[in-house]
C-alpha cells in the first residue's frame, strides 16, 4: 500500500494492519527485492536510509522510488474488462474516533516584493517583520 | 492523568520534535512521564525535567539500540500498562509514526496522527489535524479511555519548567518475534542540520541548472544554520538525495522560514512546504505560481541574487 493517503495523509495505515495480522509493518519503503520467503527492504530515516531484511509476510507502506510506473497497453485493458470484479463488503469497525468538523486555513496575505537590487530590504523584513534571523 | 511520551533520540541527543511532545504534554496537564529506548546521554535525559517530565525510563536493551517499529511498539504499550498511562504522546518521524499505529492497536487506543494544537476537552476529547497535506484540518474527537496522539512539528511552544528529574533505568524483554526485521545498515548523513527538525530551509529546485551550483544554496545555508533541500525533479535527476526531497511524495516541512530558489511552487511541492510560518520565494519567473503561497518574492537569477543575500545576511549579523 502506499504510505499515506488513503487515510488522509495519517500515514497509520501499515501500521495498524501489520499489528492486527500480527506481521511485520516497514514504512515508508522505497526500494523492495524479493528473493524467495525473505525481502530486501529499504526505508526512508530522517536525514538518509536504512536497509533491512525481513521475512514474509509483511504489510510494507510505499513511497517513491519503489517501481517504475507500468503503463497498461490496450490490449492488457481490454482483457482486463472480461475478468470477474468481486465487490466486497466493508466491515465496519471502532477505531474509537469521530470526527466533528472540516476547517479551511486562513487566507494567505499577499506576496510583498522586493526588488533584487535591495536585498537589504529582504533581511530587514526577515528580521523586523518575520522575526526569523 | 498520566502521560507517557516517547522520547526519540539522535546520536546520543534528544530530537527537538520530541522536546516538543514534552511541552505538548506538560501543557495537557498531568503527571508526565518521558521514556527513551535508545542510546542517549544521561545529562540530556535528566535535562527533560525541565521541559515538564517529572520521571523518565530509560530503557538500555541492546537489542532496542537500532528503531525497530514493531519491538518500541511493544515496549511501548507495556510502558503505558506499567505506567497506568492514559495517554501516548509521539513527535511525527519516520519511527514514531509507525511504531504509534501498532501501539494503538495494542493498548485499544483512539489514535490520531497529524496533531496541530492541544485537544479540546470541554465536551470530550477533541483534536485538530492537518489533513490533505495542509489544505485543511480536520476536528477529530477520540472517545476511547486510551489515546495515542502523533504531533506535526510546532505543535506545542517549547517551554522550560524548571524541574529536576533523576533518570529510572527501565527493565524490558524483547521477544524474537518483535525482532523479526534485521536493520542490516543504515546510510545516513551526519553533521547536517536534518530537514524535519530544522528552523529554516533553504531549498534549490530546476533552476540552479545543475548540481554543480548547489554550494550557492549551501553557502546561504550555512549562514542562516539552515538544512537544504530540493524539489523533485531535483532529486529524480539525481542532484541531491532523495532524503533531501521536500514536497507531497517527500519530506513535509514546518520551518519558521523556508527560502525556495528556482522552483515553480507545483502544488505537489507546496503541499510539503505550506505548514512553513514564512515563505521567501526567488525565481526568474515572475508568474511562478510558488510567488502566490509567499510571504516575499524575489523576481531575479538565482546566481546573482544568492550570493547578494548570503553576504547581506551575514554582515547583519
Amino acid at each position: 500500500m502506499g504510505r499515506e493517503s488513503i487515510d488522509y495523509n495519517s500515514g497509520v495505515v501499515h501500521g495498524l494492519v501489520g499489528e492486527l495480522l500480527g506481521i511485520p509493518s516497514v514504512s515508508p519503503v522505497m526500494k523492495l527485492e524479493l528473493d524467495g520467503n525473505k525481502a530486501k527492504l529499504a526505508r526512508e530515516i530522517e536525514g538518509g536510509k536504512e536497509n533491512l531484511d525481513v521475512n514474509l509476510p509483511f504489510v510494507a507502506g510505499c513511497q517513491e522510488p519503489i517501481a517504475e510506473w507500468k503503463i497498461p497497453n490496450m490490449r492488457g485493458i481490454m482483457s482486463a474488462r472480461t475478468k470477474p470484479l468481486k465487490v466486497v463488503e466493508p466491515v465496519p469497525g471502532d477505531g474509537g474516533v469521530a470526527l466533528s468538523r472540516y476547517e479551511l486555513p486562513p487566507p494567505k496575505g499577499a506576496v510583498k516584493m522586493i526588488s533584487p537590487d535591495n536585498i537589504g530590504e529582504l533581511v530587514t523584513l526577515l528580521k523586523t517583520e518575520a522575526k526569523v534571523l | 492523568m498520566v502521560i507517557l511520551v516517547f522520547v526519540e533520540c539522535a546520536d546520543g541527543k534528544v530530537k527537538k520534535t520530541s522536546i516538543e511532545a514534552l511541552s505538548y504534554a506538560h501543557a495537557m496537564g498531568g503527571q508526565v512521564v518521558a521514556i527513551a529506548l535508545s542510546d542517549a546521554e544521561k545529562s540530556e535525559l535528566e535535562a527533560l525535567g525541565n521541559y515538564g517530565a517529572s520521571k523518565v525510563l530509560h530503557a538500555t536493551d541492546e537489542k532496542l539500540k537500532k528503531g525497530i517499529i514493531q519491538a518500541y511498539a511493544s515496549v511501548l504499550a507495556k510502558a503505558m500498562e506499567d505506567e497506568s498511562a492514559d495517554v501516548l504522546v509521539i513527535a511525527n518521524s519516520s519511527l514514531g509514526t509507525p511504531v504509534a499505529a501498532r501501539v494503538a492497536v495494542k493498548v485499544k487506543a483512539s489514535l490520531a496522527s497529524n496533531v496541530m494544537s492541544l485537544p479540546d476537552t470541554s465536551a470530550g476529547f477533541i483534536v485538530k489535524r492537518s489533513i490533505y497535506s495542509g489544505k485543511a484540518f480536520s476536528f477529530v474527537a477520540l472517545k476511547n479511555q486510551k489515546k495515542v496522539l502523533v504531533l506535526k512539528k510546532n505543535a506545542a511552544d517549547i517551554k522550560e519548567v524548571g524541574n529536576k528529574v533523576d533518570v529510572t533505568p527501565y527493565a524490558v524483554s524483547v521477544s524474537d518475534a518483535d525482532l523479526s526485521v534485521t536493520i542490516t545498515s543504515s546510510e545516513q548523513a551526519t553533521g547536517e542540520i536534518l530537514l524535519p527538525e530544522a528552523n529554516i530551509v533553504v531549498s534549490g529546485g530546476r533552476g540552479m541548472k545543475g548540481p554543480e551550483h548547489w554550494h550557492l544554496i549551501e553557502d546561504l545555508a550555512k549562514v542562516l544554520h539552515a538544512a537544504t533541500g530540493c524539489s523533485k525533479p531535483v532529486s529524480d535527476m539525481g542532484w541531491r538525495p532523495h532524503h533531501e526531497h521536500v514536497g507531497q511524495t517527500g519530506i513535509k516541512v514546518a520551518p519558521q522560514l523556508y527560502i525556495a530558489v528556482g522552483i515553480s511552487g507545483a502544488i505537489q511541492h507546496l503541499a510539503g512546504v505550506n505548514s512553513s510560518k514564512y515563505i521567501v520565494v526567488i525565481n526568474k519567473d515572475a508568474d511562478a505560481p510558488f510567488f502566490k503561497a509567499a510571504d516575499y518574492g524575489i523576481v531575479g537569477d538565482a546566481f546573482e541574487v544568492l550570493p547578494k543575500l548570503t553576504e547581506a545576511i551575514k554582515s547583519a549579523k
